[in-house]
């Protein structure tokens, strides 16, 4: 009979389950993804983040979530303009860093402080990368990220608050995906096949003219159920040994998918980081192997 | 060995207070979450642990766009400057209505029109002012909202609907007002 305490902790403290490698890997691409995407916002700093922007430190109280936001006090004590523009220098700053693996654990935890300063300073811009950047930050601030793809690779015992973050890692993206699955159960247009088509077809978030695929519906109508199927079943099938390689093709597919047909390529990027965290570390040499492309050190 | 053991049981502890605030938080309209809320929120709040991961549903959103016009101060208009009635015949979209392939801005700007109209009181708090402030001598905006709804899939076959003909066929406007720009008097003019 199974111990559910030995279950626990083999899931959470166990080592070797750690893909230490394809965490590096996670690291480097979501750092990189990350410093692109923030920086292309650090140049629209005035109209965001100044009081001639779209939001006056001044008027923030007024921004209404439902819910008691008593961040702003906290956010509020920053008084000044320049202090947030230091701010976000000294972020895109870490999160070069962490791009290329020069960043330890507490500067990874400072990095996600700052971003959710951001978040708090400005919520009617922000958007699913700001929020997948949000949990992918926190949950890396306990990873030793660096052992792999750095400039500075360092050799180190895998801890327990490596695993802890790696298993938090894996379980906030199901647990996202299943919201999202869930959520899409409730709209009518999702149910009859036709949510991808209404998708493609807003021009606001479109990249091309996707009017041809109403000559298509059934394959609009399985890319539909698809998706649901995908979002819905990911809690069960990413961590089910039989299932896991077919979620992670469909996963890629679905991101890729979405790079290539919507106005969301950063969302796209970082959702394809993101999978990685599923991906072996044999699974992920082979990968390099086949594209030859192992051009960063190897830790000593 | 001692100090070891207890980092063990704090790490369990806080593993399933995470684990509460990853499944709970995106449901507010739970009963789970109305009971459970109160011992969490001081946490999720703050650290932006809040998102209801609603992408693309319940159904994917229509094309909005604001379309509006200034109306200019005639006494503070210089005489020097551009005739003021040729400006205010100048008709602008918010955002803009070329869809940027791949373009951040354009996202962040789609969302600030979105968030900025939820309710009255951030289209006067937020979106409003900023408009106004967009130019000197500005008296009211005249705005309206289009909303270009989709063109249903099967209405569309045979027909090869472009995009560009979408964007006449289902056109829907909703409620055009003057807005004042003059401070501490933001409300409809007409």
């Amino acid at each position: 009979m199974f111990s559910s305490k030995k279950l626990w902790n083999d899931f959470w403290f166990q080592p070797n389950s750690v893909q230490i490698k394809t965490l590096s890997a996670f690291r480097l691409f979501l750092g990189s993804v990350l410093f692109v995407f923030y920086f292309i916002r650090f140049l629209s700093f005035d109209t965001y983040y100044s009081d001639d922007g779209f939001l006056p430190l001044s008027e923030l109280g007024k921004y209404d979530l439902n819910f008691n936001y008593y961040i702003l006090d906290y956010v509020q004590m920053l008084p000044s303009e320049a202090l947030f523009y230091v701010l976000h220098i000294l972020f895109l700053i870490l999160l070069l860093a962490l791009s290329l693996g020069l960043l330890p654990r507490w500067a990874t935890l400072l990095t996600f402080f700052i971003h959710v300063l951001f978040l708090h300073r400005n919520p009617l811009i922000n958007y699913g990368v700001d929020y997948y950047a949000t949990y992918f930050l926190f949950y890396l601030s306990f990873i030793q990220h660096s052992q792999f793809f750095s400039l500075k690779p360092k050799k180190q015992t895998i801890d327990i608050f490596t695993s802890v973050g790696f298993r938090l890692l894996q379980i906030q993206l199901v647990v996202a995906y299943a919201y999202a699955g869930f959520e899409k159960l409730k709209g009518q247009t999702w149910w009859e096949g036709k949510a991808v088509w209404n998708s493609v077809i807003n021009p606001q978030i479109s990249t091309f003219d996707f009017s041809w695929m109403s000559h298509i519906p059934f394959v609009v109508a399985v890319l539909s159920f698809m998706t649901i199927i995908f979002e819905v079943y990911a809690p069960v099938a990413f961590f089910s040994s039989k299932a896991r390689r077919l979620w992670l093709v469909l996963g890629f597919g679905f991101h890729i998918g979405i790079l290539l047909t919507l106005n969301i390529p950063f969302f796209a990027l970082v959702m394809t980081a993101g999978l990685l965290i599923f991906v072996k570390d044999e699974e992920l040499d082979q990968f390099l192997s086949f594209c030859k492309a192992r051009k960063w050190r190897q830790p000593r | 060995m001692k100090r070891q053991k207890w980092i063990f049981v704090l790490l369990n502890v806080f593993i399933v207070f995470q684990l509460v605030v990853m499944v709970v938080s995106p449901n507010r309209s739970s009963v789970i979450y109305d009971q459970l809320s109160p011992y969490f929120t001081w946490y999720s709040v703050p650290l932006h642990f809040i998102n209801p991961w609603s992408f693309f549903s319940p159904d994917p959103s229509v094309a909005v766009y604001w379309e509006y016009s200034y109306i200019y101060n005639a006494e503070t208009w210089p005489e020097s400057s551009d005739s003021m009635y040729d400006k205010e015949a100048i008709n602008y979209s918010y955002p803009s209505k070329e869809s940027k392939i791949w373009s951040n801005r354009f996202i962040r700007d789609l969302y600030f029109s979105r968030y900025a109209a939820i309710t009255e009181k951030h289209f006067n708090a937020f979106f409003l002012p900023w408009l106004c402030d967009q130019q000197d001598h500005v008296e009211a905006v005249s705005m309206v909202m289009r909303f270009q709804v989709h063109p249903d899939i099967e209405a569309s076959q045979g027909v090869q609907k472009t995009l560009k003909q979408a964007k006449t066929d289902f056109n829907r406007y909703v409620g055009r007002n003057i807005y004042s720009c003059l401070r501490g008097d933001r409300d409809v003019l007409f």
